[in-house]
């Protein structure tokens, strides 16, 4: 098949971008969205014009580095999905496609389709962890865990950090990202110690690091690919205000 | 030279626990003034900064990626041994040590593997500390299953997951250190060059990917633990961006690579469509529990699988071994496998896969049992094939996953290099010729969490904290200078094609000779069209764009370039293991029934190679002594 | 300290304002559309209850309790707004929903902004121009004869409807609650209530047209 792509070009983050048109041919049905870019970008390096730059590794959906907004929708139209797992069989023949970055202030575009999403990275170091030094751990069964929060910890731990919710959300707003590791946390025994402080911090530096507010649209749940559950977001709603009241900061 | 590995004297189960007693420890005060050079995030390279950090040693901490949540162990699905026998079925460090060295096909270092198994459990505490969500019973206790043909269920697992939830522990006791101060972290780079300085490793050079910048970074001693090499392949189930250049320069600097032809084939891969595939998708091998493997008993049978009768199908795996069937080991499947490919009974487009069907057991079972186990994998299967596989069979291929041979360590884990030391499946320690399901995990967390960090204590103590050099001498300049003219040349060539082409043709050299099964005379028309392929590439690449920008092609072609160079050292180790073991196959070396035949008498070593300048490269052995497991044949029939 | 900076300097405590205020506003709204359904038993039961209201002595320091909540509701509500907006400052070129959005809460912020101006026009016919002494309800009524004033005033209350559809349930998983058991009676009492709320209200210029004006 053949497409038209208009891809979002901008050089560096002090930049201005601007949309170029460019013309995929020969695509086959079977290639994934990335493999498409890939064809488009060995015509470009052939024809001496710069490649199209855009953040990828695994290419099987787990190491949450793709990202893209494929036609308005964050990580393409199919649900549950990175882009990396998105396939040409979605598109037709003669499909104009629109290809845009990660859009939000958090999120500083690096060159075309790349963004800095090291924002993500900011949060979790202001608490998103259970402190235990190396070799200082007790016994793996010492703490018994009710299989269904050891389930509902599981549910949220699966976010591969990649900023779908962000991209999608209209406020640009990383609640369920922190609602996530949140809950994953104060679900576990071992994540008690911590609890309030963590809640704490890691909103704090959210709201530093330029996020919107969660309205509660839930776009961010729809655009995840790990479909995280904005059940998350609000036990975050209620770990922070309880951690508001109890804290004796 | 010869190669000390250093491992204790005493008893196995005991040379851990004396050599940790032996080490000489750093002064507590002292340890801030030391500062390591940590090379990735995986699962070594994040446990390791960690740990380091914890101690109190000054980390600097560096990965490609945009940011260390996202190194390659993420994708590990399946689970992590340790020998805590929760399911009391006699399981214990014994049995692991024993399943280890014996799945690695007598190629592995009893030592090394013993203390792998030795502190399986204490990682199974930590991470369970960290938060990691392991499977539970109802009961509230951690489960088990049994994996990989294990007769004992040692397996924890995050669903299918794990490597993604021990990696996310593991980063986020990193970000804990990042937060404390104690960790610097430098996403978004490339390390280029390692600096030696008075012949001890002392610094590194990297490219900043955002900027093109070319970064000095100077410590007391350097870790590389960044993964392995299977992209030589071009097509693996790797990540597109691991690669061999961070080990490849070490190797060049005088490391020596011990092993490079031991790389693992898993059988059960989503096969190749067209030529534009970039990646191979792995399903999980619990497939072979329930699905059949065959192929049609008549060479180019276009009939579509439902319709092809029992009889006119080839169930070769129960065939040829009747004990464990469908179940044999990764190589032997994946070696079975390419067989039939071989004889003209391969199916699909390309002819290069083999059916794996599920009828008999959905009319077993019913279709909502099988559901319920393999839903999300055939629903991945679905999704990448567009063929439902409840109705049809699937159709599966081998592909490259990991590789057990990287950089030659002694059981301080430190290379031929002082101050060098490497990790994870960067080295080439613990999974001899072929490694077990559920082990990457485990030797990657062993290696960062507990082993390291006890062991560079003892190199450590031996160097002064006032010996780390400025950024400002010559080696370093060399080294800059060294790393800045590659690229230069990179961009130099200006010719017709693209690094990616470059490395798919690579690719399929690699796969055709040094694949699943080798033999002298394609290994050395492997060579010597490597050699060509390389002459090729700098005549004729191709990249747009300068060095001092955010340039995904530059890093390609710099990673290809030293791909084309570590494929003949691939092709070379190959050709001089003049046996079959584990993971390497030797059309030569076959029993009757065309299995693997090891020769212990004369291959009973590990091959490191020391690389020299403008002359083939040297092969050291080192011994391979077997006190304590006795040598057998495998046999799965 | 850790209270004002929740109120005030963080995006959880401030959509919780919203949350809280807006949970009281729908109070209100409850007794304001009580009261204002009384207009359908004739000027007598609604001017008494009209003047019953003016002579109360709490009706003050009501009403600037109410102001507060308003103008906190509509203050936050804004801020939030514009801070979102920042969030993202450089727009897509293609805007298409995930499929989280509802019509409710993809035009929160308008529906809230005609909410307001309805507000405003609101306190200015029904308090301010209307003379103390004389019929609340014949007041009330005229208007309602004057057809873009009405038509406004229906549009306004579908707006509120809308609001509120989104409102209700979004003030609960604001304040945490999220549950598979009672959040889809959550949702189920929300939308019966807007729905309740925007008929309730649209009731009153349909009557007032039709029976109202006969009487």
């Amino acid at each position: 098949m053949n497409l038209t792509l208009r891809v979002w070009r901008q050089k560096d983050a002090s930049s201005e971008g601007q949309f170029e048109t460019y013309e995929a041919q020969d695509i086959s049905p079977d290639q994934s969205f990335l493999e498409m870019l890939d064809a488009v970008n060995e015509d470009l390096i052939v024809a001496g014009k710069a490649p199209i730059a855009f953040d990828h590794d695994c290419r099987e959906g787990i190491c949450g580095t793709c990202s893209l907004v494929i036609d308005g929708r964050a990580h393409g139209p199919d649900s549950g999905k990175t882009t990396c797992s998105l396939h040409m069989r979605r598109f037709s023949d003669g499909d104009n496609i629109v290809i845009e970055p990660f859009r939000a202030k958090a999120f500083p575009v690096v060159r075309d389709l790349v963004t800095d999403r090291s924002s993500f990275d900011r949060i979790i170091q202001s608490g998103g962890y259970i402190s235990v030094k190396t070799g200082s751990a007790v016994e793996a069964n010492a703490m018994p865990v009710p299989k269904e929060n050891s389930d509902l910890a599981m549910d949220a731990a699966a976010c591969i950090g990649c900023g779908a919710c962000v991209a999608a959300c209209p406020n640009a707003s990383a609640m369920l990202f922190i609602g996530a590791k949140v809950s994953q946390m104060a679900l576990l025994p071992q994540g008690q110690p911590e609890r309030e402080q963590r809640v704490l911090k890691m909103v704090d530096t959210h709201d530093a690091e330029g996020f919107g507010n969660c309205t509660n649209e839930y776009e961010c749940m729809k655009a995840c690919p790990k479909e995280i559950d904005v059940a998350n977001i609000a036990r975050l709603n209620r770990e922070y205000l309880k951690a508001t009241i109890t804290t004796r900061d | 030279m010869i190669l000390d590995s250093h491992v204790p004297d005493g008893p196995l189960s005991e040379k851990w626990e004396k050599h940790k007693f032996d080490l000489k420890l750093v002064n507590p005060a002292n340890k801030r003034k030391y500062t390591v050079i940590v090379v990735g995030t995986g699962l070594a390279g994040g446990a390791a900064a960690a740990s380091l950090s914890e101690l109190g040693y000054d980390v600097l901490n560096f990965c490609i990626q945009d940011s260390p949540r996202r190194a390659h162990s993420i994708a590990a699905q399946g689970g992590i041994n340790a020998a805590k026998n929760y399911p009391n079925d006699g399981d214990s460090a014994h049995r692991l040590f024993y399943d280890t060295i014996k799945g690695g096909d007598y190629r592995s270092r009893e030592a090394n593997v013993h203390r792998l198994a030795e502190v399986s459990n204490n990682i199974i505490d930590q991470c369970v500390a960290q938060g990691v969500p392991f499977a539970r019973e109802y009961g509230g206790n951690l489960a088990n299953r049994s994996f990989g043909g294990a007769q004992v269920s040692r397996t924890f697992y995050a669903r299918g997951q794990t490597g993604q939830q021990l990696l996310l522990g593991a980063y986020g006791a990193l970000m804990k250190q990042v937060d404390a101060g104690k960790v610097k972290m430098m996403p978004r780079r490339e390390m280029l060059e390692l600096v030696l300085v008075d012949g001890k490793a002392k610094g590194i050079v990297v490219r900043n990917l955002v900027t093109g910048e070319i970064e000095r970074y100077s410590g007391h001693a350097v870790v590389i633990a960044t993964g392995g090499y299977g992209n030589v392949f071009y097509l693996s189930t790797n990540a597109a961006n691991s690669n061999v250049t961070a080990s490849y320069r070490a190797y060049k600097r005088g490391a020596f690579f011990a092993n490079p032809c031991y790389t693992q084939i898993h059988p059960t891969c989503i096969p190749v469509k067209g030529d534009l595939q970039s990646k191979l998708t792995l399903m999980s091998e619990s497939l072979r529990n329930d699905g059949r493997v065959w192929v049609p008993k008549k060479s180019g049978d276009a009939r579509s699988p439902n319709d092809i009768p029992d009889d006119e199908r080839d169930y070769y795996l129960e065939r040829r071994y009747p004990a464990f069937g469908n179940l044999v080991p990764r190589d032997v499947a994946s070696r079975a496998a390419k067989k039939a490919c071989d004889e003209g009974l391969g199916v699909g487009e390309t002819k290069l896969a083999v059916y794996l069907d599920f009828r008999d057991a959905i009319k077993r079972e019913g279709e909502a049992a099988i559901r319920a186990k393999y839903g999300n994998l055939f629903d991945m299967y679905e999704h990448i094939t567009d063929e439902n596989p409840y109705k049809v069979p699937m159709r599966i291929f081998p592909a490259v996953h990991y590789t057990m041979g990287g950089l030659w360590v002694d059981y301080n884990l430190m290379s031929t290099i002082p101050g060098l030391f490497v990790l994870g499946e960067a080295n080439f320690s613990d999974h001899g010729a072929n490694r077990l399901g559920a082990s990457a995990l485990m030797q990657g967390l062993a290696d960062g969490y507990f082993v390291l960090p006890a062991t560079i204590g003892g190199y450590l103590s031996s160097v002064s904290h006032k010996d780390r050099p400025e950024t400002t001498v010559a080696e370093f300049d060399a080294a800059e200078k060294a790393a800045s003219d590659r690229i230069e040349k990179l961009l130099g060539v200006n010719g017709t094609r693209t690094a990616v082409s470059f490395h798919r043709a690579l690719g399929k050299i690699m796969w055709e000779h040094c694949g699943m099964a080798r033999n002298m005379e394609g290994l050395a028309r492997a060579i010597s069209e490597i050699a060509a392929l390389r002459e090729e590439f700098w005549k004729d690449l191709k990249v747009v764009g300068g060095a001092d920008e955010f340039s995904q092609g530059l890093e390609r072609a710099g990673r290809v370039a030293d791909f084309m160079e570590f494929a003949e050292l691939m092709c070379r180790d190959a050709l001089e293991r003049e046996e079959s073991c584990g993971g390497h196959f030797r059309d030569e070396h076959q029993t009757e029934d065309n299995e693997a035949k090891r020769d212990d008498e004369e291959f009973a070593h590990v091959a490191a190679w020391e690389y020299k300048e403008g002359a083939d490269p040297v092969r050291h052995k080192e011994e391979l002594n077997f006190e304590n497991v006795k040598l057998t044949q495998r046999s799965y029939k | 300290m850790r209270l004002i900076k929740y109120a005030v300097g963080s995006s959880i405590g401030r959509k919780q304002v919203v949350a809280l205020t807006g949970l009281l506003l729908v109070g209100f709204l409850a007794s304001h559309l009580s009261g204002n359904l009384l207009i359908l038993f004739g000027p007598e039961a609604f001017d008494s209850y009209a003047e019953f209201l003016a002579a109360h002595p709490l009706l003050i320091p009501a009403e600037i309790g109410l102001a507060a909540v308003f103008i906190t509701h509509i203050v936050w509500g804004l801020w939030v707004s514009f801070q979102n907006r920042a969030a993202r400052p450089d727009r897509y070129e293609v805007n298409e929903n995930e499929g989280g959005r509802t019509p409710g809460s993809a035009t929160m912020k308008y529906t809230g902004v005609m909410t307001l101006i309805y507000l405003l026009i609101h306190i200015y016919t029904m308090k301010i121009q209307h003379v103390a002494g004389t019929s609340l309800w014949n007041h009330a009524v005229n208007w309602f004869e004057i057809a873009p004033y009405t038509l406004f005033y229906l549009f306004a209350m579908v707006g509120l409807g809308l609001h509120l559809s989104h409102g209700l349930k979004s003030a609960a998983q604001t304040f945490g609650i999220n549950h598979p058991r009672y959040t889809p009676v959550i949702e189920i009492v929300g939308f019966v209530l807007a729905v309740g709320f925007g008929v309730g209200f649209g009731i009153l210029p349909i009557w007032s047209l039709t029976v109202g004006s006969q009487l």
